[in-house]
This record gives structure tokens, sequence and C-alpha cells, in this order.
């Protein structure tokens, strides 16, 4: 029987799933998140629930064993929008096992190229969205920003708006995965969330975001307009949210 | 005012960190927040403080002698405008210029009590690029680096012939020496602040430079040894290009129907092969090629008039030697040499490690085996790689991009100078 290691969706659920698999004689068939699990015949679901002793001995297991950089590029994984970012962690933590510190060299190697491209493709993506990201201020002075990028990248850009913007509220919103980077009173918190009422502007906002979209426009210099060069860099999936690319909506 | 400003081509928002105060902080790796329709990427608020400049510059639209719309910011409403871009995470932070309003120092005073305002009442940590005014004294230039985060002053034109020629107000002594003396606090500065923990920077993100390229007729060659002196000489962090972009017509600007894009992204990459890849510009070019190719990159050109230092073993080349190879980067060297630590690379390694074989076969043995498709032949060679030699390009590519001019590929990174 086919074995489909399943965990709550959590990075922590992630790791004792890997941790379980990696048991002698349980190789996997898959490691999927609950919402993502379809119960078949042929499959027997094996449900990982994270154990914070057996999690401490893992993770000092792979210090001991692993490169460095290893938990940082099954994190990156877990973070991917792939469906087969399980199994990659679970063959790219094989061969880790089995080559130790060594590992990370073997770039042409299946097992570690394939995560140091998907760790790279996230990582990319959230130093984009670290530009891409715009808030809008609301009648109570929030800054509220909506996103849908291709991967769950909030953990990894809320750290630098709280440095540059300590002091404001402000919310990162996912809309895609009904998650929010929520910054108030000192703190930053990652919450799930759903819109229940559209947001209300500022009467302030407007104003910016017609200066801004004038700006954009007056920056181009005509004579060497070059929108393919423009959408190699700026990927039309982004443009959604972003004040410049769209058009202007008053009330 | 971005109007005038948009010929300014520095982008960068990098090599600078600041922290504390109230909104903001540089990050260290700097951070685009768009790309507008040029392809050109925005970072940087870019605006004049004014654009009323008593300078008669012949190829700048705010010339004494053009009839444009005269206007100037306050330092209240720049900081203003800044701050709630700023919060909104459209930019970066300011790049702040001006036309020269009465005197230099007057201009130069003004852009400081903008700067001042910011960093001081509005305890603004962001990223702040400063222009300084060609004949500030060297009292405000100190203020000006204390407050930004980088500096610049623009050497405008290739040779000293040609700005005399063109921006008669302006000369060499007054843009070097304003450089010089920048380079000198930098310096000094850095010696200082070594013990000290908390010690004010002068210009942490350093100073840059740009100049015009194709208003004036100096060759390839002349600019690359001029970059090439800067970054030596007074460390610049970046020389920037711009293909002139024709605003006004007079009798000593050249009548250019479009911007010479290809030339600006040769000199880029060339640039980098100076910064990055341990080359002089006195090997990139030389008496004999004074110009780079259209159709062939400044490193395959190189390295198809040196044939006889290759084809190079990958898995015993040094990495000097590897960056040297067309097609394998800083970043696919430092991956070979990774590899090479734990196995022998095969030939068909060297796609996942990201060398472009297209380029690469012709320069590379692989465990002794040649895999170029044609023979180790510099003219051969020469007509695979050429895009501007007819024949070399598949029938598709020539309806699609037309002369090299045009080829979005060539132009692709041309402006943000990222290869």
């Amino acid at each position: 029987m086919n074995r489909i290691y399943v965990y709550n969706g959590s990075f922590e659920g992630f790791l004792a799933a890997l941790e379980v698999a990696l048991q002698p004689g349980l190789p996997p068939e898959d490691i999927v998140p609950e919402k993502d699990f379809i119960p078949s015949l042929f499959a027997q679901a094996i449900k990982a629930e994270p154990c914070a002793r057996r999690l401490h001995g893992f993770i000092e297991r792979l210090k001991r064993d692993a490169p460095g950089v290893t938990l940082k590029k099954i994190f990156y994984t877990y973070l991917s929008d792939v469906p087969q970012r399980g199994m990659l962690a679970y063959r790219y933590l094989i061969f880790v096992f089995e080559h130790g510190h060594q590992a990370g060299r073997f770039l042409s190697e299946e097992a570690v190229s394939r995560v140091e491209d998907l760790s790279y493709k996230v990582s990319r993506e959230a130093h984009r969205l670290k530009g891409f990201v715009r808030f809008k201020e609301l009648a109570d002075g929030v800054l509220y920003a909506a996103v849908e990028p291709d991967h769950n990248i909030l953990p990894l850009i809320s750290s630098h708006f709280v440095k540059r913007m300590r002091r404001e509220r402000w919310v990162i919103h996912d809309v895609r995965r009904h998650l929010a980077a929520v910054n108030g009173d000192g703190v930053c918190r990652l919450v799930d969330i759903q819109l229940v009422c559209s947001p209300v502007y500022s009467g302030e906002e407007y104003d910016y975001q017609r200066l801004w979209r004038e700006y954009f426009k007056t920056i181009a210099i005509e004579s060497r307009l070059n929108p393919r060069l423009q959408r190699q860099f700026l990927p039309r999936r982004y443009w959604k949210y972003l004040v410049e690319m769209s058009a202007p909506a008053r009330p | 005012m971005a109007n005038s400003a948009k010929y300014d081509v520095s982008c960068a928002s990098s090599g600078s960190s600041r922290q504390g105060g109230a909104l903001g902080r540089a990050s260290l790796a700097g951070v685009c927040h768009s790309w507008s329709a040029d392809g050109r990427c925005i970072s940087l608020l870019k605006v004049l403080f004014s654009n009323n400049c008593i300078f008669d510059c012949a190829y700048c639209i705010n010339r004494r002698s053009n009839n444009v719309c005269r206007a100037q910011f306050t330092p209240g409403e720049l900081a203003q405008l800044t701050i709630n871009f700023y919060r909104r995470n459209y930019i970066e932070g300011l790049f702040l210029s001006s036309a020269i309003v009465r005197t230099p120092d007057h201009t130069m005073e003004l852009l400081n009590s903008t700067m001042r305002l910011l960093r001081e009442t509005y305890q603004f940590r962001g990223y702040i690029h400063v222009k300084v005014i060609p004949g500030a004294s060297p009292a405000l230039v100190d203020a000006a680096g204390r407050l930004a985060d980088r500096v610049s002053v623009n050497i405008e034109l290739p040779s000293p012939q040609s700005l005399s020629l063109l921006a008669p107000q302006k000369s060499y002594p007054t843009i070097l020496s304003p450089m010089r003396h920048i380079h000198n606090i930098i310096v000094r500065n850095k010696e200082d602040n070594r013990n000290a923990k908390h010690g004010i920077r002068f210009a942490p993100a350093g100073q840059s430079t740009q100049m015009i390229i194709g208003a004036s007729p100096e060759r390839d060659l002349q600019i690359l040894k001029l970059s090439a002196f800067l970054y030596q000489t007074v460390r610049l962090r970046r020389v920037y290009y711009s293909a002139y972009v024709p605003v006004n017509s007079g009798k000593n600007l050249p009548a250019l129907p479009r911007p010479p894009l290809l030339r600006e992204h040769r000199l880029y990459q060339a640039d980098w092969l100076l910064r990055f890849y341990g080359f002089d510009a006195s090997e990139i070019l030389d008496e004999q090629h004074p110009d780079f190719e259209a159709g062939l990159d400044p490193k395959v050109s190189w390295a198809l008039r040196h044939i006889g230092a290759f084809p190079l073993d990958i898995n015993t080349a040094s990495y000097r030697q590897l960056v040297r190879i067309p097609g394998v980067g800083v970043r696919s060297a430092a991956r070979i040499m990774a590899v090479r630590k734990v196995k022998k690379i095969r030939f068909e390694d060297l796609k996942k490690l990201r060398v472009v074989l297209k380029r690469a076969q012709y320069f590379i043995l692989v465990n002794g085996r040649y895999h170029g498709d044609v023979a180790l032949d510099p003219e051969e060679i020469r007509r695979k790689l050429d895009t501007a030699a007819v024949g070399a390009k598949d029938s598709s590519q020539l309806t699609l991009f037309g002369s090299p001019e045009e080829n979005p590929r060539a132009l692709a990174s041309s402006v943000t100078g990222e290869l």
C-alpha cells in the first residue's frame, strides 16, 4: 500500500511529516497538507502530528549531519507553491544525509538542483514583492496592501516592512491564501483573515495615487519605450495591485 | 519636475543600511519598486528641486535658452511628498537633483535643507541620493554627504573638449575636484569610524557619476578608459552611461534618429567586465579595435581576438580563467568551483550549472573533449555568434527583430545595467 504522509499545513507539520517519512522502511508516495489530500483506495494516509521533542531531535540531527543552510532550504521549499514540494524536500534530505556537509556542492544532482532552483525562485519572488507591495491608506490611518504572490512569501517579507515602518499600523494581505501580516502596537503577527467589507480609503489616498500615476507616466522616455522589457521585469500577473499599472478608482 | 529629471540614469538604491529613526531603512541589497514603460527601474523618487537654470548646456532640456515652464519645490513640499510615497512603498527613497538656481551654493543649500528636514524633522532613514551641484563650496558638499546615502557628480561628457563645447559653464576640474574631495572624505570617514560604534557616516553608499553617450565624438575605448580611471582613482561605485536622447537641436549636437541604445548596452557589459570579471580596459578594447562590435558582446570579441588562450578545461581552469569564458558568469563560475570539489564535471552537468552553452561550447574542454559545433577557429565561431552578420540568425529572428539595434534581447538588460 502506498503511504501518503499528511500534515496540518504548518512548517512544524511539514518537518514532522519529513521526519516520519525518513524513518527506515517507510518510504512515502507523497507528502501533502491536509487541504490537498484526496483519499484513495490504493493509498494509506498517515497523519504526522508535530511533537516538540521529536522536532527538536530532528533539527539537532540536521545541524549535526547536514550543511548549515539545509533548514533554510527546506523552509523555502515549504513556502513554495509547487505541489511536489513535500517529495522534493524528502529527496533532498535523503541526499543530504547520505553525503553530509559536502552535499550542497552537488549542484548538478537532480535532488539538490531542484531544491536549489525552487528556493531561489521563492527568495526571488520575496525580493520582488518588497518592491511591489502597494499600501493604501484607510480612513482610520491604517496602511492596507493586497498581494497575490505565486509563493507564500509573507513570512519572508514581513520583517523587511517591520524594520522600515515599525511605528505605522499596516496590513499586508495575501488574498489567495487568506493570510495577512498585521503590524501594530509594536508587534507584527501572521494571521488568517477574510475581508468582510471593501476597505474605505482616506481622502488624501486618491491624491497620492494620482501623483504617483502621473510621476510614473512622466518618468518614461518616449524615444526608448520598450514595453516588452517592462513586462520582463514587471510581469503582468503582478499588475492587479500596482497603483501605477491599474486604472484609477475614484469612489 | 520628473519630466526634467528622467534623463538621469542612476537607479541604484543599494549599498547602504541605515537604522533607527521613525520611518524607513535603506536595504543593503537595494529594492526596485516598479519599471516604467521604457523598461527602466524605478527605485527612487527622482526629481529636480528646481528647473530654473542659469547654465546653458547644449544637451539639456532645462538650459537657460530653452523656453520651458520654470517651477520650484519648497523643501517642505518635497519632504512631504517623499514621506507619503515612501509610506505607500512606491519608492525606496529620494533622488535629489536640481538646476542651478541663482548660484551653485544657493542651490546646494536648498537641497541640503530638504534633506535636513527629512532626516531631522521626519526622522527619515530611507535612501537619499543627492547630486553635488558643480561649483558648490566644499563645506556644503560635506554637509550633503552627511545627510545622503550616495552622492554623485555628473561628469556629463567623456572628454574635457566635449564638455567645454557642449556645457560651456562646466569644466573637468570643477567636476573632478569635488569627486576627489568626496573620495578623500569617504576614506577619512571610514578610518574615523573604524572604532566608533555610532559615528556619522559620510555617503555610506559611496559616489557615482554618469556620462552621456553619443552626443560627442569619443570612441568606446576612450570612454571605457575614463571609467576605469574613475573606478581606480576615486573609487566610484558606479559609472552610468546614458544614451543621448536629443531634446534640443544645436550646431554642436549630432542629429541622431534614435538613442544609441545598443552602444549603451555594450558599455554596460564592458563596465561589468571591468568591475566583476577582472578585465582591464586595455584588454577589452585597443587602438586597433577602438569600438565595440554591434553583433558580439565585448567578452566574445575579446575571446575571439585571444583564441590562443582557449579552449580551457572546465575541470582545471582557475576561477579567474573561468569568468573569462564567454557564457560563464560569476555565478556559474562559483557553481563550477563548488561542484569540482566533490566530483568531476561532465558536459551534461554544465546546463544545470547555468552555463550558456551557446557561447561557451567553443571555448571549453570537458574531460579532454571539445564540444563546439564548428572547429576552434575565430572566423567560424564569429559566423555562429555574430548577431549582426547576415545568415547568422535563423529567418524568424530576422523578421521579428530587424536590425540588432532593435534586438530586444540585446537591450533587455541595457538600462538597469543588470546582466
